[in-house]
């Protein structure tokens, strides 16, 4: 049987928002960075990554997205996931980019509208630093 | 499994007594994403009497993520989460008002 969270159960987590990636390194790198220093410092984090954003996710998908000055995504996103955080994709923007299940890195789901939903009337935080 | 090949029937219902009294009604809710998920599920548990259980089959990932949230946002008891051997999830949920 798959674990769930039960009825009720409270959510301290901090949900990233970003929407960006290759497009627009910055606003991924930043809000990576954010959540990167979440998770290091133990808070439930998630990044939750939305239209071109969700290519973060999938193998490759932070390649080329850098700026000079500014960290880098790859090692921000293993930060991330290596300190407990969670990627997750939004299935409305994988579906028309045909990104499935199967192809995706370490660290990274895909999830709806509903699962983002009930974490923040959980007490969840989302935050958009970008 | 992807959404074009065959393995799911959307919409495919079928209703099963319970030893205990009361039914459970499997659904196949097949590649249904976030966007169709939330009316159907509601729809079906509305469909039922307090107690019975429905057992929504989900092959849709963002689906398996949500199908247990919304369900318990709208009060019903998610009972169990298995896997299947082809990826989908066996969602089974007690409407619980």
């Amino acid at each position: 049987m798959i674990d769930d969270p039960k009825e009720g159960s409270v959510s301290d987590r901090l949900i990233f928002v970003c929407s960006h990636g290759r497009d627009d390194p910055e606003r991924a790198i930043v809000t990576f960075a954010a959540a990167s220093t979440a998770a290091i410092a133990g808070l439930p984090t998630t990044v939750l990554c939305t239209i071109e954003g969700v290519w973060l996710g999938t193998p490759g998908g932070t390649d080329g997205c850098e700026k000079e000055g500014l960290p880098s995504l790859p090692e921000l996103f293993e930060n991330v996931v290596e300190n407990g955080g969670e990627v997750w994709l939004c299935g409305v923007c994988t579906r028309p980019r045909d990104i499935t299940e199967d192809q995706l890195v370490k660290g990274a789901k895909i999830v709806g509208a509903a699962k983002v939903v009930e974490e923040v009337a959980n007490g969840a935080k989302m935050l958009t630093y970008a | 499994m992807a959404p074009d090949e065959v393995g799911s029937a959307v919409g495919a219902a079928e209703t099963v007594p319970q030893e205990a009294g009361g039914t459970t009604v499997r659904y196949d809710c097949g590649w249904l994403g976030c966007d169709a998920m939330p009316m159907v599920v509601r729809r079906q548990l509305q469909a039922v009497e307090v107690g019975d259980v429905v057992e929504f089959l989900v092959y849709e990932p963002s689906s398996k993520e949500d199908t247990p949230s919304f369900c318990r946002m709208l009060g019903h008891r998610v009972i169990s989460i298995d896997e299947q051997a082809d990826g989908a999830h066996v969602i089974r949920v007690e409407r619980a008002r």
